[in-house]
């Protein structure tokens, strides 16, 4: 199989004016092979659906962003002890007080602004496997299916959603 | 098993929630007519006061804080609201909260907003503020973190940088909703600011868990800041400063004011955009039953702090404390007992008067005079009675100062107004998703 045939794709998106049957069309692909990680469930309100999301990083992303902040404020702190260093009756110019105090909110500053940016990157990523669907414009949920290119799955794939409630339907071919 | 929501009842909120965003009636095109006077009217006070100098207040030895400051830990209190609200109410997964969070996280950033102004009004040479930036420079000048108006300037950028991503995160769905349903300049702006939200599973699932994540850290943060602004009396040795119970007190003193202000919006907000579905009188009723707890907490605790002060009576605190209780300032000290005590716990504690938006807007409204007669009652007494009593002196702010301070409150209002043309003030999937969980 060449490259080009390789990256080719046909998009299905089905558009459900109730999302309640959306769990068993999800169980029911599954059963015809489309993995989880091809199919995309869309809506402008939660609905809470049995795949697979990771959000681990969003943990990760505060966490080391918080102690790059702690870091990030001893350093401030202490760094006017190295860079400006008056002799103050023999203590030490920064109080360990003021290292916790000014360490705290730059912990806090690094790890709220790092789970924000993680969480634009995540919707960007998550976004564009989606560029090729139409955006919905009214409370109905939508559900992507991205299948390799075989007619008659594909076809399968159409009635099982018609048998579902599916209010649209529509197929292209994703070649990018 | 109860039908499920139809999308009629979506598309109704939909329709209630964008209606706001769209058309200006002539009240308020008045409002912002006269609000913007006002914001000019202290703009320019501000300006003659920069081109002629900080002597242009009243603030002269003893006396180096007075309203700007004063009026900057009332913003900051006020900023407390959307916080405590949103990031509490949210953790504990109260249902109620969904009309209120952005009414609040709205205030929050505008009174933030309004703080950080009256720091460089303060500032006098605000064109120095720099100084507080640590960066190398030849001078060898250094910022002093050891002082704890750099504690605040840390703490202040965290809170701000914090309220608004929180503020922001929850909009991204609604703007993304609102990029498909509205037309002309408005759609391209809202496609950007909605980031490319689709609306996937794991969008949601992710924009949940990081609200999640700010909500735990921007309340720790909430906590920190106020307590950053108590300690900048607390750890002076100013009499009627001194006092290990100020941090505490100031926070539940700005989660008290905040809610009042809050019940302020949500009483206007609803009658003039006739939200009464989404803001019901249970609204009230909860954030009346929360105003009590702050009314009780904040009490308990001025009056431990009172108490110390009394029961030591040290000369230089009990001077302080005279001129509250029975001196000059009493009027004003009694007074701010009854507006920001007696008549919350007097109203709030029946039930019928809670159930009654316009009486809770009233004691909203007065909690909030109450508490800013309670900074300027920590500043100006304890600054005008230092050790030494021929160093005694008196304050009473100039026209420059209360132009400027009007003019704060006037922007603050002023930006509320322009946002609720741009910012659905109800998170909208926040209703829907309380509507599939009724059901």
């Amino acid at each position: 199989m060449s490259d080009s045939v390789r990256s080719s794709h046909l998009r299905i998106s089905a558009r459900f004016s109730d999302p309640a049957p959306l769990e068993a069309v999800i169980d029911r692909l599954r059963h015809q092979g489309v993995p989880d990680g091809d199919l995309a469930v869309f809506a402008h309100r939660p609905i809470h659906i049995n795949l697979p999301n990771d959000v681990s990083f969003l943990v990760r992303a505060a966490i080391v962003a918080g102690i790059i902040g702690i870091g990030l404020g001893v350093a401030l702190t202490a760094g006017t002890a190295l860079l400006y260093p008056l002799q103050t009756g023999g203590k030490p110019i920064v109080a360990l007080s003021v290292v916790g105090l000014i360490s705290y909110e730059t912990m806090m500053l690094c790890a709220i602004v790092a789970t924000f940016t993680a969480l634009v990157l995540s919707i960007r990523r998550t976004s564009e496997r989606l560029s090729a669907h139409r955006p919905l414009n009214d409370d109905s949920a939508g559900l992507a299916i991205r299948l390799d290119i075989d007619d008659q799955r594909a076809g399968r794939v159409r009635r099982l959603l018609e048998e579902a409630g599916a209010a649209e339907i529509t197929v292209v071919r994703d070649d990018s | 098993m109860q039908p499920a929501p139809t999308q009629s009842r979506f598309d109704r909120i939909n329709r209630d929630l964008l209606a706001p965003l769209f058309g200006a009636s002539r009240t308020y095109l008045a409002l912002i007519s006269v609000l913007s006077a006002f914001v000019v009217a202290g703009g320019v006070a501000w300006i003659y006061q920069i081109q002629t100098g900080i002597g242009q207040t009243n603030l002269n030895p003893p006396i180096f804080w007075g309203v700007y400051i004063a009026t900057f830990v009332f913003w900051v209190g006020v900023s407390h609201s959307g916080t405590f609200i949103s990031g509490v109410l949210r953790l504990t997964k109260a249902e109620w909260r969904r009309p209120i969070t952005r009414i609040a996280e709205l205030m929050t950033l505008f009174s933030i907003i309004m703080a950080a102004i009256c720091v460089f009004v303060h500032l006098g040479r605000l064109w120095r503020f720099y100084y507080m930036i640590p960066y190398p420079n030849q001078r060898e000048l250094w910022p002093n973190f050891r002082s704890p108006l750099m504690w605040d300037a840390t703490a202040i950028l965290t809170y701000a940088v914090g309220s608004t991503l929180f503020l922001y995160l929850p909009l991204i769905p609604d703007f993304a909703l609102a990029r498909e349903r509205v037309q002309g300049w408005r759609r391209p702006l809202y496609g950007i600011l909605s980031l490319g939200w689709r609306g996937t599973h794991e969008q949601w699932h992710r924009l949940e868990m990081t609200m999640r994540i700010i909500s735990v850290l921007i309340v720790m943060v909430m906590v920190s800041v106020h307590s950053i602004v108590g300690l900048d009396f607390a750890v002076a040795l100013v009499p009627g400063w001194h006092s290990t119970v100020f941090p505490p007190l100031f926070v539940v003193g700005a989660v008290h004011s905040g809610m009042g202000m809050v019940v302020i919006a949500l009483y206007w907000i609803r009658k003039i955009y006739r939200l009464e579905p989404y803001i019901e009188t249970q609204h009230f009723d909860k954030m009346g039953k929360l105003i009590i707890v702050t009314t009780l907490v904040w009490g308990y605790l001025y009056f431990v702090e009172k108490l110390t002060h009394w029961y030591g009576r040290v000369p230089d605190e009990m001077a302080v404390m005279d001129a509250q209780l029975y001196g000059q300032f009493a009027w004003l000290h009694w007074a701010m007992i009854v507006l920001a005590f007696v008549i919350p716990m007097m109203t709030l504690s029946w039930p019928s008067f809670r159930q009654w938006p316009l009486g809770l807007m009233v004691v909203g409204l007065l909690i909030n005079i109450g508490m800013y007669i309670e900074r300027l009652l920590i500043i100006i007494p304890s600054l005008g009675h230092p050790r030494l009593q021929y160093a005694w002196g008196a304050y009473m702010p100039s026209w420059i100062e209360l132009t400027i301070m009007t003019g704060t409150l006037a922007f603050f209002a002023l930006l509320y107004l322009l946002a609720i043309k741009f910012v659905p003030l109800i998170s909208i999937w926040e209703e829907k998703e309380g509507l599939a969980h009724v059901r």
